[in-house]
């Protein structure tokens, strides 16, 4: 009976708890076993779950704090130190040069980085997720109006920067 | 013909985050229409991104993940306050049960020394709670007990497991970190164990748990701990007694 609800509830957002462990922890090893511990995690809260109003809710909040737990771990930050080069500026090439060989995908992702987290984290639960501003409340503790306004601003600045990029490097 | 105005419109609504998600679907679909006019055009790559994103999926199949879950697991029970005298009764208690189940082989238990129904549920308990001392903000001689009493469980699931992984992995006291290797190396068996065995080695920074990773890999003879261990040699502040050994052990387990 258990094992059927957890079936049909919690295992098809499986692939959303992975895109969101995979956007906070940046490294497909460690969003993997953040999704088999949250799994696990879930399997021990599943009579919580049956009283939940939203599980899948429920799941990408209890993943995003298991991402943030491992991110927080002195030895994880060490390790980000080394794995994390990819996802910085090399230094060697220039925002403008490296954009050139980007896509434009590419590019928006690279934008999206030097937004507030906060707004990050909005975008990815929006955009990508495509959850409802009252899940996207659940989720974070933000309050609807203050959702609304972080989301706009994420997506204003990322439109306008992009322009900005598309016109320099000729994408447009 | 479209009329462009309405989805400038709806756009608008877009960045002020008025729209619904419903809209926002509606919207996306408008551009990738193929006679967009040229001021819209790179709004229809901007907000193209997110469709790609989408197409990530879990590597782990649903299968994968119910693997564990089907396991005998301990009931969640929640524990307020952690007493001395309850870890030291739960410790006993453990190795009074793991003995009594550990005698004459794993499997091999005369009927009548089998533990009681009543015997098993506090044995799941006491299981439980070792698995909210290691997850929950515990002290460090806490955790520490709770490694030690996890090592010698005789019915250790993949709960359990995944705790002491974690703990492995992220604990912040040295000495949990050493407790929690010995532990899992008493469950060597399990693949899953195994495998984050090889994965700490990227992630410990101590030389003292950086060692007992590489005796303990070296003496299970795991050929899949090398490329972790060659990975290893190209950290500069390697201590050189730690590069030392990985040399010896990739040499006796290529």
């Amino acid at each position: 009976m258990e094992l059927e609800y957890f079936r049909t509830t919690v295992l098809p957002a499986r692939n959303r708890l992975y895109r969101v462990a995979l956007w906070m922890l940046k490294d497909s090893a460690e969003a993997e076993d953040a999704l088999q511990e949250g799994m696990l995690r879930l399997w021990v809260y599943r009579q919580k779950l049956m009283l939940c109003s939203n599980v899948e809710a429920f799941a990408v909040r209890t993943v995003r704090n298991l991402c943030l737990d491992r991110l927080k771990s002195k030895q994880y930050k060490g390790r980000q130190g080394l794995e994390g080069l990819e996802y910085t500026d090399s230094g060697q090439a220039s925002p403008h040069q490296q954009a050139e060989q980007e896509d434009h995908e590419a590019v928006i992702r690279r934008l999206m980085l030097g937004l507030p987290e906060q707004q990050q984290w909005l975008l990815q639960l929006r955009e990508v997720e495509e959850l409802s501003y009252e899940e996207i409340e659940e989720i974070t503790g933000m309050q609807i109006n203050a959702i609304r306004v972080a989301l706009s601003r994420a997506r204003k600045t990322l439109r306008e920067q992009f322009l900005k990029v598309s016109s320099y490097e000729k994408l447009g | 013909m479209r009329n462009w105005d309405n989805v400038r419109e709806l756009l608008e609504r877009y960045y002020e985050g008025e729209t619904t998600v419903a809209e926002e679907q509606q919207l996306r679909q408008l551009l990738q229409e193929p006679a967009l006019p040229p001021d819209l055009q790179a709004e229809a790559r901007l907000l193209h991104w997110p469709l790609a994103e989408r197409q990530i999926q879990s590597p782990l199949s649903a299968e994968a993940l119910m693997a564990p879950l089907a396991l005998p697991a301990a009931e969640p029970k929640v524990r307020l306050l952690w007493g001395w005298a309850w870890q030291v009764a739960a410790a006993v208690s453990l190795l009074v049960v793991g003995f009594a189940l550990g005698r004459g082989g794993a499997g091999a238990v005369p009927a009548e020394e089998q533990p009681t129904a009543t015997e098993l549920t506090a044995l799941r308990q006491e299981l439980s709670e070792l698995k909210g001392l290691l997850q929950a903000g515990a002290t460090t001689g806490q955790r520490l007990q709770a490694v030690t009493v996890a090592a010698t469980t005789p019915q250790a699931d993949a709960e359990l497991l995944m705790a002491l992984i974690h703990t492995l992995h992220f604990d912040e006291n040295v000495n949990v970190r050493l407790a929690a290797v010995e532990a899992l190396m008493n469950y060597q068996q399990h693949p899953q164990v195994r495998r984050a065995l090889i994965h700490s080695l990227g992630i410990q920074t101590d030389p003292n748990v950086q060692l007992a990773l590489i005796h303990g890999l070296t003496r299970l003879g795991e050929k899949e701990a090398v490329p972790q261990l060659q990975k290893m040699l190209q950290d500069e502040e390697l201590q050189q007694v730690v590069r030392q050994q990985v040399n010896e052990s990739i040499s006796l387990l290529i």
